[in-house]
């Protein structure tokens, strides 16, 4: 894949993959990272992808391999400045509502293992597309979505897992 | 919010736009700073011993000591030195017709080969540096502090290290637990 195409194709999926630092990373400055991160592991492992899957598929199981094997820092990353920026950061979550904040929180409130079902299953993979990404059965996934939608909307509903 | 809206909340999160640019930025230079600090320990933690290694035979005096106790010690310095530069090959990657879970269990392996080979290295260099140090020397109150001192802080930054690692690969093990749960 050329640089060329492979930045079009980064751009294409850069809502779903900044959605995925999202969940697994609270901090902007580890949201960044671990985008970066997954960057760079999708170019590196760029020839491993020879078309038998969607390229989805593949975008989406290095970036969750990314997320559960990254090296996280120890401490919230604190910078300071001696200015105040004129303008955003790209990776501003300005725009978000309070009601997205909600879902992204709770969504963060999961465990690792149940982020990456709930996020396969939001983003419309079907049962089987997430039993072969993950290496499980369709059955187990499907018990596990069950369960992890009940526990998201007590999250939601309670603010309690 | 009901279970019918998690989708629609899904697709609904704002996301930013970054340019191409910056994203070409990023494929040139990984500078991920949790790893790039690790490697640079590493690589200076590795220049260090190997500069002691070439030093330590005309500055700590080895040619009082055996040869055998010369070669344990320059053995576990070197050993030190080749299993630090392992970390280098940790960082997990997945082939296209890979899974998650395999992937997860291949990289668990490669933490806890990396995580107890670690542990057994330093502990030989300690031992090789005792067993150095302590050949051919009349011991005085002096020599014996320093030789605790050094132990003690030997032994918390093993400890600090075993904690780190540790919980990394608790981490792993426990995602790999939970795929497998109802299998």
């Amino acid at each position: 894949m050329e640089e060329a195409q492979f930045l079009t194709m980064i751009q294409t999926f850069q809502p779903m993959l900044y959605k995925i630092c999202r969940v697994y990373r609270p901090s902007r400055q580890d949201q960044e990272d671990l985008f970066q991160e997954i960057i760079y592991q999708l170019w590196k492992s760029q020839h491993s992808f020879k078309g038998n899957s969607q390229i989805k598929t593949w975008i989406y199981k290095v970036a969750i391999n990314t997320a559960l094997t990254d090296f996280r820092k120890k401490k919230p990353d604190i910078r300071y400045t001696d200015q105040i920026p004129d303008t955003e950061s790209e990776f501003s979550n300005s725009d978000s509502t309070n009601q997205e904040t909600l879902f992204i929180e709770a969504l963060q409130q999961l465990t690792d293992g149940e982020k990456t079902i709930i996020t396969l299953y939001l983003e419309s993979f079907s049962y089987k597309e997430i039993a072969g990404i993950l290496g499980i059965s369709e059955n187990n996934v499907g018990v596990k979505i069950n369960r992890i939608k009940i526990k998201l909307q007590n999250i939601l509903n309670h603010g309690t897992k | 919010m009901e279970p019918n809206d998690f989708r629609n909340n899904w697709k609904n999160i704002s996301t930013p736009n970054l340019s191409s640019k910056s994203i070409y930025d990023m494929l040139k230079t990984n500078t991920h700073p949790v790893l790039r600090n690790a490697k640079l320990q590493v690589t200076i933690e590795s220049i260090f011993l190997v500069l002691f290694l070439i030093t330590y035979y005309t500055a700590l005096d080895g040619q009082d000591k055996p040869l055998y106790i010369n070669i344990i010690f320059a053995g576990t310095i070197l050993l030190n030195v080749i299993q630090q530069l392992t970390i280098f090959n940790l960082p997990s990657y997945i082939s296209a017709e890979s899974n998650i879970r395999t992937s997860l269990k291949s990289y668990k392996r490669n933490l806890s080969r990396f995580y107890i080979l670690t542990i057994v290295t330093r502990i030989s260099f300690m031992f090789g540096f005792i067993l150095f140090s302590t050949s051919n020397i009349i011991w005085g109150t002096n020599k014996l502090i320093s030789l605790m001192l050094l132990v003690v802080i030997f032994f918390i930054q093993l400890i600090l290290f075993q904690r780190t690692w540790y919980k990394r690969i608790i981490n792993i093990r426990n995602d790999i637990q939970y795929f497998e749960d109802g299998e």
